[in-house]
């Protein structure tokens, strides 16, 4: 399925922790519901901005690689408390 | 005439080959230079020049290696000496012609003193570049920083680059801009673009280094929001400068069986174990610090470990591609004392029946609901000062950033468990190695970091402080 995202975050290049800081820092600029589309080549990613979202609150709605960069997809979520 | 651009990923710096007929130059090139000169030879190009924008502080400049499979000369600023190579000082008014383009230095100072950007002429453009190789001076949203020198050069380059970057704005828009520093690399003042290479007319738009107010207020936010840089850099320019030995190829890791690491750890080595973190924390050789082997790990080998002990590496599968990446990394921040890897990895140490270590890990959630549930517990962030600042820190928490710990771990209490933090886990991990290194009773928060958590911690604070009951605090 496709998403359009509300904002894309380009992180391609930038280094753990960089790509979960700009996310974040889109994110926090988004309404609950809000889609946010990241793009990274931290290896890294794969494993820390699914676990970094979605222990938040977030869902990824989509994630892969695309041309030599990881993407993630990510729905902003009610906060838990 | 064409330009290939290279980007080292774990560095954020880029090269650049540029052909024009059958010849080329070379800017700014990565020391495992055979990815360039190997493209030079498919596309038909003898690279006769190799072109230095300035002595680098990040890497090991890869020009030997360039001249001992080519014969290129090597170009280098006047004044930005002295060389213990052959090498050609260049000047403004001084050219470098092949084919049928022209590479013209100007004067750039600001990253460093004698930082020149190579203008590139083509027949077609008769009164402007085609594009500038910038360096360190003008960067694709953002400029390079001018603290590398010292604190005591800081003000004086960062007024210098204010001119630099001003003066390259007069070019035309469509003048390409290839810098060498961008996303991913330490030598930025700012959060850089994504993007690799820009135009003059782009960075007019949205470079706020371009952007400033005045000269005052350029330096004041030039130098006033910087990160910290690795603690290797002071040792890049003087390799730079006396000519990094040319090998041909990156050297290989020996192997080395249990007792070879025994010995090693004995005689002072340091280990280093790059798999990752949670495995490292169910498992690891005691005294062994994590540092994962992604893209950024020489960069945290060199800002962590001191540069000149011994180092032993114990790899993830699969070493056929862990191996080189590891050797590869460290040989471009010219990292030597590698005495060997553990052959067969953590399995042979534990096969051997040696010595395990292990630690707890958590995640952000576990942490929340310990400190809402009124448990008191110690936890230390270990980010940069930036981040504390810009993201906010979890009321109560201790702060030190990971590469200052070995220097202030008489600080941390030994007689309750410290969560240690980051923003995922990645230098928190290294961080909570170095603590149980020195046997600081530890846990690793593997997942996340206080990043986006503030406000919900905060909002525990405030509860707890009207309960009159510690949330977080050691």
């Amino acid at each position: 399925m496709e998403f359009v995202e509300d904002r894309l975050v380009d992180a391609r290049g930038f280094q753990c922790p960089m790509p979960i800081v700009l996310a974040n820092k889109e994110m926090q600029a988004l309404a609950v519901g809000g889609i946010l589309r990241i793009l990274a080549t931290d290896r890294g990613a794969a494993q820390d901005m699914p676990a970094w979202a979605e222990d938040i609150g977030h869902v990824i709605l989509d994630s892969g690689e695309l041309d030599g960069a990881l993407y993630f997809v990510i729905r902003k979520g009610e906060e838990e408390d | 005439m064409e330009i290939q651009t290279f980007v080292t990923l774990g560095l954020g710096d880029n090269s650049f080959l540029v052909g024009s007929g059958d010849e080329a130059v070379l800017v700014d090139p990565q020391r495992d230079a055979w990815r360039f000169t190997e493209h030079a030879e498919r596309r038909g190009w003898r690279i006769r020049h190799v072109l230095e924008t300035h002595v680098h502080n990040d890497y090991v400049s890869g020009a030997l290696e360039v001249r001992a499979s080519t014969g290129a000369q090597i170009v280098v600023a006047a004044g930005s000496g002295p060389f213990g190579f052959d090498h050609r000082l260049i000047e403004p008014g001084d050219e470098i012609r092949i084919g049928d383009i022209r590479l013209v230095p100007r004067a750039a100072p600001g990253h460093t003193f004698q930082h020149i950007a190579w203008e590139l002429w083509i027949p077609d453009s008769a009164s402007a570049p085609a594009a500038v190789f910038t360096g360190g001076s003008l960067l694709v949203g953002s400029v390079g920083r001018t603290d590398l020198l010292g604190e005591q050069s800081a003000d004086e380059l960062a007024r210098a680059q204010y001119r630099t970057v001003r003066e390259l704005a007069l070019l035309p828009d469509a003048v390409q801009i290839l810098p060498t520093h961008g996303a991913g690399s330490f030598c930025v003042a700012s959060v850089p673009s994504a993007q690799r290479t820009s135009t003059i007319g782009e960075e007019r738009q949205g470079n706020a280094g371009l952007n400033a107010r005045d000269e005052d207020s350029f330096v004041r936010e030039q130098t006033g929001a910087l990160g910290r840089y690795p603690a290797y850099y002071p040792r890049m320019a003087p390799i730079n400068r006396a000519g990094p030995a040319s090998l041909g190829h990156v050297p290989l890791i020996s192997q080395l069986d249990v007792g070879a690491v025994e010995r090693a750890a004995a005689a002072g080595a340091w280990i280093v174990d790059g798999r990752d973190r949670t495995a490292f924390a169910d498992a690891h050789i005691p005294g062994s610090i994590n540092i994962e082997l992604n893209e950024s790990f020489a960069s945290y080998v060199g800002w962590t470990i001191p540069f000149d002990a011994p180092i032993v590496l114990i790899l993830p599968e699969p070493i056929s591609e862990t191996g080189p990446e590891a050797a590869v990394q460290l040989f471009r921040i010219g990292r030597g004392g590698v005495a060997g890897q553990l052959a067969g990895g953590i399995d042979a140490w534990t096969a051997a029946n040696r010595a395990i270590r292990a630690y707890p890990t958590a995640s952000m959630k576990d942490l929340f609901q310990t400190v809402r549930r009124g448990d008191s517990v110690a936890v230390l962030d270990v980010r940069q000062p930036a981040e504390w600042r810009d993201d906010g820190v979890l009321p109560g928490c201790r702060t030190i950033f990971v590469a200052d710990l070995l220097a202030r771990m008489a600080e941390l209490p030994r007689d309750q468990e410290l969560w240690v933090v980051c923003s995922s886990g990645h230098r928190a991990a290294i961080a909570t190695s170095l603590l149980d290194r020195d046997d600081i009773p530890v846990r690793l928060v593997a997942r996340g970091g206080p990043i986006g958590w503030v406000e919900r911690f905060d909002r525990l604070a405030a509860i707890a402080a009207i309960a009159a009951s510690p949330a977080i605090g050691a």
